[in-house]
């Protein structure tokens, strides 16, 4: 007896004549039975060696070849009783400063650490702990500020290297005596070169790809260069981390601008101060540009319309804001951080509340409507808000 | 020769067991165990049908599992979909362990007396159990590794060639001429003597 023959073409296998003794038998198969219960499977990897925990992702090549000096100063921490918090949802850590210097150039940085590079060797690595945010003094210039768990590594004079996660970066001015050459952060592949002052940089696992890694640079104030590309303040740029050459333009993708959403803090009155409250969400996995110090570049806009429909915007810049929720205020002469708009470890989108307080909103009484903007690098706007209804407010 | 095939496009379903497994990656146990259930009952089929034996494949299902957790820092998706990857993982350490195994299956006294009676099977036994499931698996532990693997893949599994072809690292015709090979073989062990 000869079978019938399979579709050439067909994508699987043909099915079998029933009067086929295969086919009989293949139906009096018996079922497969389940799967043993996942525990047995934990039991058998708990009861490994240690070398049975995750490998973990690729590690970039300074911190692969560091992986034992940074288990030795996970080791040290530990010995020095010092309290790591291990989930994202805690409340944070008290702001103490430790960084623990290693053999082989790591330094594990927990706290608001302030550490001086200048005296780091080239190839020294800082890598910020769990908990609150480091940040790292290189030279007189630069002021980098490490989000948790990111790693930056000394490459030489003027130039760091992202080893992996966020870090946002402070350029002062270069005098015109010491004529101090651009400064540059290395990711992988890329160099993103300083031609302003405040930018954020991000080496983060691509969603699609988790294996890959994704650049991602936000710019708040002045302009960066992407490989030779400009990124203006207002804007981000995020692509692949690898392939050296490749054209950017073509393979860079916008970053994804966060959702919005509108209330008002306080019941609004003519001619009053207001104070609204933005929930903002960010929906990728990059940084987003955080509100501006400017009134020209800040990429997210209230728009107002009044009870005559007429529209106006006003620009949500730093100044605004007076409050967030799991944001750090602004300190006399550090940065203004909004680890809201960070990627997060977790992959959950992270959610953070803003309060932004105007001086004159609701010039008269009657009935507004609020949404958010935000602008895009052509000077244009989009909609922040798109699922949501713009906010209306009865002011009295 | 044809060409071997290209990896069938991950769906949604690939996608979200890539994200756990990068998540399982990060030391992620609840991802781990998502992806457990997402996919232990296919490799657990698949084994069992490989096998025709429950302890081996749930040792060797436990034994996948065990490997993907230590290496899924090492998945590298351009080479195929985690399902595929598991099913690798799962074929290669069957194929290692089934000698082992059938051996210490025989030296019990149960075992010495499956083994004998299916090393004792002649075309007579088999044709009288024709109908059944069992004499199937019974037949195709005489195939050699290659042809039952693409047998139990594509006729038993359900699975497409294409995705025969990625995870036996063959072309799509060869997958085809195995399945060719197996089934004459199966059936004549299944008609018996003429």
């Amino acid at each position: 007896m000869s079978a019938p023959q399979d579709d050439p073409s067909g994508p699987f296998a043909a099915p079998l004549d029933p009067a086929d003794p295969l086919a009989r038998a293949l139906a009096a198969l018996p079922p497969a039975p389940p799967p043993p219960p996942v525990a047995l499977v934990w039991a058998r990897i708990d009861a490994g060696a240690p070398a049975d925990e995750p490998a973990g992702r690729p590690l970039p090549h300074l911190l692969r070849r560091r992986a034992a000096a940074l288990t030795a100063a996970a080791a040290v921490l530990v010995a020095a009783g010092i309290l790591v918090a291990t989930r994202t949802d805690r409340p944070p850590a008290p702001r103490e400063v430790r960084v623990v210097p290693v053999a082989g150039g790591a330094r594990l940085v927990r706290g608001d650490a302030v550490l001086s590079f200048g005296a780091a060797r080239e190839g020294d690595v800082v890598v910020a702990g769990d908990g609150a945010t480091a940040t790292v003094r290189l030279g007189e210039r630069v002021t980098a500020t490490l989000g948790r768990g990111a790693a930056l590594a000394l490459a030489s004079e003027g130039e760091v290297r992202l080893e992996a996660g966020t870090a946002s970066f402070e350029v002062g001015p270069s005098s015109a005596a010491t004529a101090s050459p651009a400064f540059r952060v290395l990711v992988d592949d890329r160099v993103v070169t300083d031609r302003g002052t405040r930018f954020v940089v991000a080496r983060v696992p691509d969603p699609e790809a988790p294996w890959e890694a994704v650049l991602s640079v936000a710019v708040e104030e002045g302009v960066v260069e992407v490989d030779g590309v400009p990124v203006a303040a207002g804007t981000g740029w995020a692509g692949p981390s690898s392939g050296r050459g490749e054209a950017l333009a073509a393979r860079a993708a916008p970053l994804v601008p966060p959702l919005v959403s509108l209330e008002l803090a306080a019941e609004a009155r003519a001619g009053e101060p207001a104070s609204v409250r933005l929930l903002v969400v960010n929906r990728s996995p990059y940084p987003v540009a955080r509100p501006a110090r400017d009134d020209v570049s800040a990429p997210m806009l209230l728009e107002v319309t009044d009870p005559e429909g007429v529209a106006r915007t006003v620009r949500v810049t730093r100044e605004v804001i007076v409050e967030g929720d799991g944001v750090e205020a602004p300190r006399e002469g550090e940065p203004w951080l909004a680890p809201a708009v960070f990627p997060p470890p977790d992959g959950d989108p992270p959610a953070r509340l803003l309060t932004a307080r105007f001086a004159s909103l609701f010039p008269a009484r009657g009935t507004y409507r609020l949404r958010v903007l935000h602008a895009t690098a052509d000077g244009a706007s989009a909609d922040a808000t798109p699922v949501l209804p713009a906010l209306a407010v009865d002011v009295r | 020769m044809t060409p071997p095939p290209a990896p069938p496009a991950p769906d949604d379903d690939d996608r979200a067991c890539a994200v756990l497994l990068a998540r399982a990656a990060a030391g992620d146990r609840d991802a781990f165990e998502a992806l457990y259930l997402r996919l232990a009952p296919a490799v657990m089929s698949f084994l069992f049908h490989l096998t025709g034996d429950r302890g081996l494949a749930e040792d060797v299902t436990q034994e996948t599992f065990a490997k993907a957790w230590r290496a899924a820092g090492r998945y590298d998706p351009a080479r195929g979909r985690v399902r595929t990857w598991l099913f690798q993982i799962a074929k290669n350490h069957a194929w290692n362990e089934l000698p082992r195994w059938r051996r210490a299956r025989a030296s019990g006294l149960d075992a010495v007396e499956a083994e004998a009676a299916a090393e004792a099977a002649g075309p007579e036994d088999v044709a009288s159990r024709a109908e059944t499931g069992a004499a199937l698996l019974a037949a195709t532990e005489s195939l050699s590794e290659t042809l039952r693997a693409v047998f139990v893949l594509v006729r038993v599994e359900g699975r497409p060639y294409a995705e025969a072809a990625e995870l036996l690292d063959v072309p799509l015709g060869t997958v085809k001429s195995r399945l060719a090979a197996a089934e004459a073989f199966l059936r004549e062990r299944l008609k018996g003597p003429r």
